[in-house]
């Protein structure tokens, strides 16, 4: 039954009918078809009923066939105006070619755009509650400043806000361990062995609340016991190979030297790309608490009871729909704060929408490398401009071209033609374009796909077209601007005086060269933006990649530490022999171990201080090294010494130069020998280093202290020098297989991870520049095609002056000036502009280019060449010909 | 003069006979029931006026109603001609029937 009364049958199908169906029998079939719903919904199913009722109205538009006299009028409109068009068209072969392919070049880089933003701004949309559930960003603040802010949060938030909080419906919990520590998957009776980045731990909640779809297994209960284990079907295939996995064993290790056996309990279908989290293979949750249990207390508190503490947890609420977001994050907070005994700190928390965490600010601990929304939305606008520019041509050449329609009109306003019929025709004529546009752009779209999704990455080629709601707007964009764009040529070529034209008296009017005028000069702008834009991203990219970073990750090969140390040993001694064995390869200049990479972030941080007063504390990042680690990375000591011996130094500190500065050291020597309070030693500070740039260009120097210890470390370190690449590599991985089998050899080399910390800038870099040429293209044949016009209908004026004597070089100069005229004002206006908005991307950098005078002139340069060089291919060859020829055509 | 008469026409003509007057809607539904075969409205429209432009039926404006939004209804009548075309119709296959070998 309806809730409504009366019942009223669906607006779109009774729309259809009105439209479409004759005219005399409308209100009978809509009276009967009302009356029939109205039984079919009594019977049950209103879906059905609104599914039965939408047949009958398509239905019903096979009354067209008995005569209906508005409909056969309008067929006829069209078929006229089609008829027309198309023979416009086969007149101006040349034109209409031109428009069509830059249209369709417009609406493929428009399409690419729109793609690519639409994916990225509808991350998690797949989710059927995605409305619902929230993930919780953490902030700690000391009174009012923040001392630290992650997408991660502390063990016990989730369960003690569901239980505490009203209108919290259910929470669920993650643990990264594939980022946080290297982890190893192997299996019993066999020694094939695979590093696993996306493992994860899960709350048995989170299958349901991701609406993670299982192949096999119950997705409700998939993950309640300890040392269950579900995978996704990719990994299925790679772990059995097409068999199936359920019930299977797997084993788990990790370079903490837990070990784990763990059952597959469940195959989920392949977690959709277009998600802010990313995962293979989940473990329950109830597996750490087992492991803590054996562990003791300290391993219960840490992943289930702790307020505070490790920020280890990515946690996700699911609130009922009537929930104020606001006032459950303040209570959260509340209850937080309570659980802190320090007076001073308080926590906040924020709830950010699932759909939304993609498009936020990207915080530590976050899956995925979050999107810039500011620079989507400059894509978007890129596509845009690019699509306008496309149509800026077809109105300067339909308007240009009016001259010879002009008799067109004439004639047929004299056969009676009202003007109304005539812009219709126009309108039609642009409209019609732009849908044949379209489909030339859609098939260029689908061709250069692969071309396209190298820097506009979007996992699925017709990604937009899955879903009617951009099948909506794409077609609405395609109508409405081939309307937009017809509508002023239209209105030109409409309003021509018959007698005045016919009788051959026809000049373009003086407002219309205006109106194209100023087009051209929006053109030419919108291209030097462009450039611009090129330029400035192209040279910063080069710049941070180019500058000194104080450190030379050259020729530095990296190992991660093996995670599966059960199979031989304990872990020192196969370090150390590691070591050994490495050190003494004649190829291997320095050997280092370390709990950071060059070029990722430092998740550990320490607190530290001259006095031990707290009030002058200062925060510095934390990295724990082997004694050779500055060598390694070729960083410059600037006083003191380095560390001599993990034993012997384990109480002393090497700083880097911002972290005395931030202690309030006139100069680097000053520093050498002070002590330093970290809250739980006292440390001597033994040596100074040079800032360098840990992770990236695109973040400041932090202060940072290095300390040393033997062991609990990531990644070995190697500085290559010498040999052949695969000699040196093949000696390292016999080494590395002879101490720890079951483990893949994996290795990377320095430079190139620095580097993939750019990737994003290239990508962006590489997308700015395909759109600045296919935007130079489309203005190129735009003013080359609006050339031809001017220059032939001028051709008599050439002519004349020829014959009167002057050169063609006056001739061609007479021509072009306008153009460069225009140009040069396009680049007066356009250039500060740019210049602007290219600062406000650039100060997004700590360390960035300065604009030179290049950013001034060559953009500007740049465009006048181009469009003088489309501009003289036509007027040239108009000086070059014979007057007689000009002259004798009228 | 003897107009030819579709399937679907008779079988429509037949229920208008039956029903006495019927419009549009309640044709829809008792051919569903006497059938148990679907069919859209708009068919059964088109059908209603073919034969009212062969003469068959005829119709007038009905009351308006709020199960209907408020709109008249169409009602259709047979005529003499409608009568004994379907009168004909009928025999003609019954005759054929009965001369039809009965299988056991």
């Amino acid at each position: 039954m309806s809730d409504k009364n009366p019942i009223s049958p669906p607006k779109f199908s009774e729309w259809l009918v009105k439209r479409f169906c004759r005219k005399d029998y409308k209100d009978e079939v809509l009276g009967d078809l009302h009356e029939i719903y109205c039984w079919r919904v009594e019977e049950g199913h209103k879906a059905i009923a609104n599914l039965r009722y939408l047949l009958d109205a398509f239905s019903a538009i096979r009354f067209i066939r008995i005569q209906n006299k508005t409909t056969v009028k309008l067929n006829f409109l069209t078929m006229i105006s089609l008829k027309v068009t198309l023979r416009t068209f086969k007149k101006n072969k040349f034109s209409t070619a031109v428009n069509l392919f830059g249209l369709a070049c417009g609406f493929m880089v428009f399409l690419a755009i729109f793609q690519y933003v639409s994916f990225e701004k509808n991350y998690d949309a797949f989710n059927p509650n995605a409305d619902n559930i929230y993930r919780v960003n953490s902030r700690l603040l000391r009174d009012t400043t923040v001392s630290f802010e992650s997408a991660e949060s502390f063990a016990a938030l989730g369960k003690g806000i569901k239980d505490q909080v009203a209108n919290v419906q259910e929470y669920a919990k993650l643990y990264n361990i594939g980022v946080k520590n290297n982890c190893v998957i192997s299996f019993k009776n066999s020694d094939i062995s695979f590093i696993e980045k996306g493992v994860m731990f899960a709350t048995s909640a989170l299958p349901k609340m991701l609406s993670i779809s299982m192949l096999e297994g119950q997705s409700a209960s998939v993950l309640d016991d300890p040392y269950e284990v579900i995978i996704s079907k990719s990994i299925e295939k790679k772990y059995f190979n097409g068999a199936s996995g359920l019930g299977k064993t797997i084993v788990f290790d990790d370079d903490d030297l837990n070990h784990e056996v763990l059952t597959v309990s469940g195959v989920f279908e392949d977690f959709p790309g277009n998600s802010h989290l990313s995962f293979d293979i989940l473990i329950s949750f109830e597996t750490l608490r087992k492991r803590a249990n054996e562990n003791g207390v300290y391993g219960q508190a840490r992943f289930e009871d702790t307020w505070g503490g490790r920020y280890d947890f990515l946690t996700y609420l699911q609130l009922s729909p009537e929930a104020n977001v606001e006032s459950v994050a303040s209570q959260m907070g509340k209850i937080a704060t309570g659980h802190i005994t320090y007076p001073e700190y308080s926590y906040q928390f924020d709830l950010i929408p699932i759909k939304n965490v993609h498009t936020s600010a990207g915080l530590r601990g976050e899956v995925k490398t979050n999107v810039d929304l500011a620079k989507l939305n400059t894509l978007l606008l890129v596509g845009v401009f690019v699509l306008l520019l496309a149509w800026v041509n077809f109105i300067n050449l339909t308007t240009a071209n009016a001259l010879n329609r002009a008799k067109e009109t004439g004639v047929r306003k004299i056969l009676g033609g009202t003007r109304y019929q005539l812009l219709w025709q126009f309108l039609f004529e642009s409209v019609f374009t732009g849908v044949l546009a379209f489909i030339i752009g859609l098939i260029l779209f689908s061709f250069s796909f692969p071309f396209l999704n190298e820097f506009l990455p979007v996992s699925d080629k017709w990604y937009l077209f899955r879903d009617y709601t951009f099948i909506c707007w794409i077609l609405a964009i395609v109508f409405v601007s081939g309307g937009l764009a017809g509508v002023y040529p239209a209105l030109i070529l409409s309003g021509f005086k018959p007698i005045a034209v016919l009788k051959g008296v026809f000049k373009t009017s003086k407002k219309g060269l205006t109106v194209r005028k100023s087009l051209v000069v929006l053109q030419a702008g919108i291209s030097i933006f462009l450039i611009t834009g090129v330029l400035a991203v192209v040279s910063q990219v080069k710049y941070m990649i180019d500058e000194d970073l104080g450190m030379k990750p050259d020729q530095v090969l990296v190992i991660p530490i093996p995670g599966n140390l059960h199979s031989k040993g304990t872990t020192v001694d196969l370090e150390d022999q590691l070591k050994t064995a490495l050190s003494n390869k004649s190829f291997v200049s320095h050997f280092a171990a370390a709990n950071v990479v060059p070029g990722n972030f430092i998740r550990w941080g320490m607190n530290i201080n001259l006095t031990n007063d707290e009030e002058n504390e200062i925060q510095v990042q934390r990295v724990n090294v082997e004694f050779d680690y500055l060598d390694v990375l070729g960083i410059e000591l600037l006083a003191g010494r380095d560390f001599r011996n993990s034993t012997v130094d384990a109480e002393s500190v090497i700083l880097n130069e911002s972290a005395t500065r931030e202690l309030g050291f006139g100069n680097v020597e000053e520093a050498i020998g002070k002590r330093l309070y970290d809250g739980n030693d006292w440390l001597s500070i033994i040596g100074v280093i040079a800032d360098y740039h840990h992770e990236s260009l695109k973040s400041g120097v932090l202060p940072m202290a290095i300390k040393t210890r033997s062991r609990s470390f990531d990644h070995y370190f190697l500085k290559i020098e010498g040999g052949k690449r695969q000699d040196n590599l093949a000696a390292i991985e016999e080494v590395f297989r002879d101490l720890f089998p079951g483990n893949p050899f994996k290795y990377f080399f320095l430079n190139d991870h620095v580097l993939k910390n750019y990737e994003q800038e290239e990508r962006f870099g590489k997308s700015f520049g395909f759109f600045a040429i296919i935007a130079i293209l489309i203005s190129g044949i735009g003013l080359f095609s609006l050339s031809s016009f001017i220059t032939l209908s001028r051709s008599k004026e050439i002519g004349i002056r020829k014959v009167l004597g002057a050169r063609a070089k006056t001739i061609v100069n007479q021509l072009n000036k306008d153009f460069i005229i225009l140009v040069f004002l396009a680049t007066l206006i356009a250039t500060p502009l740019s210049i602007w908005a290219v600062e406000s991307w650039l100060n997004a950098f700590p360390y960035r280019i300065s604009l030179g005078l290049l950013f001034f002139i060559v953009p500007g340069l740049a465009i006048l060449l181009i469009s003088l060089a489309s501009v003289s291919i036509k007027t040239i060859s108009a000086s070059r010909a014979n007057p007689v020829n000009l002259l004798y055509r009228q | 003069m003897n107009q030819t008469l579709g399937a679907l026409e008779e079988l429509i003509l037949l229920l208008v006979l039956r029903e006495r007057e019927s419009y549009g809607a309640e044709l829809v539904k008792i051919y569903e029931e006497h059938t148990h075969k679907s069919i859209t409205l708009p068919a059964v429209v088109m059908v209603l006026k073919r034969l009212e432009k062969k003469k068959m039926l005829k119709s007038y404006t009905g009351d308006p109603s709020a199960q209907r939004g408020g709109r008249r209804k169409v009602m259709y009548e047979a005529t003499e001609l409608g009568y004994r075309s379907a009168e004909e119709a009928v025999k003609v296959k019954t005759q054929i029937w009965d001369m039809v070998p009965k299988m056991s």
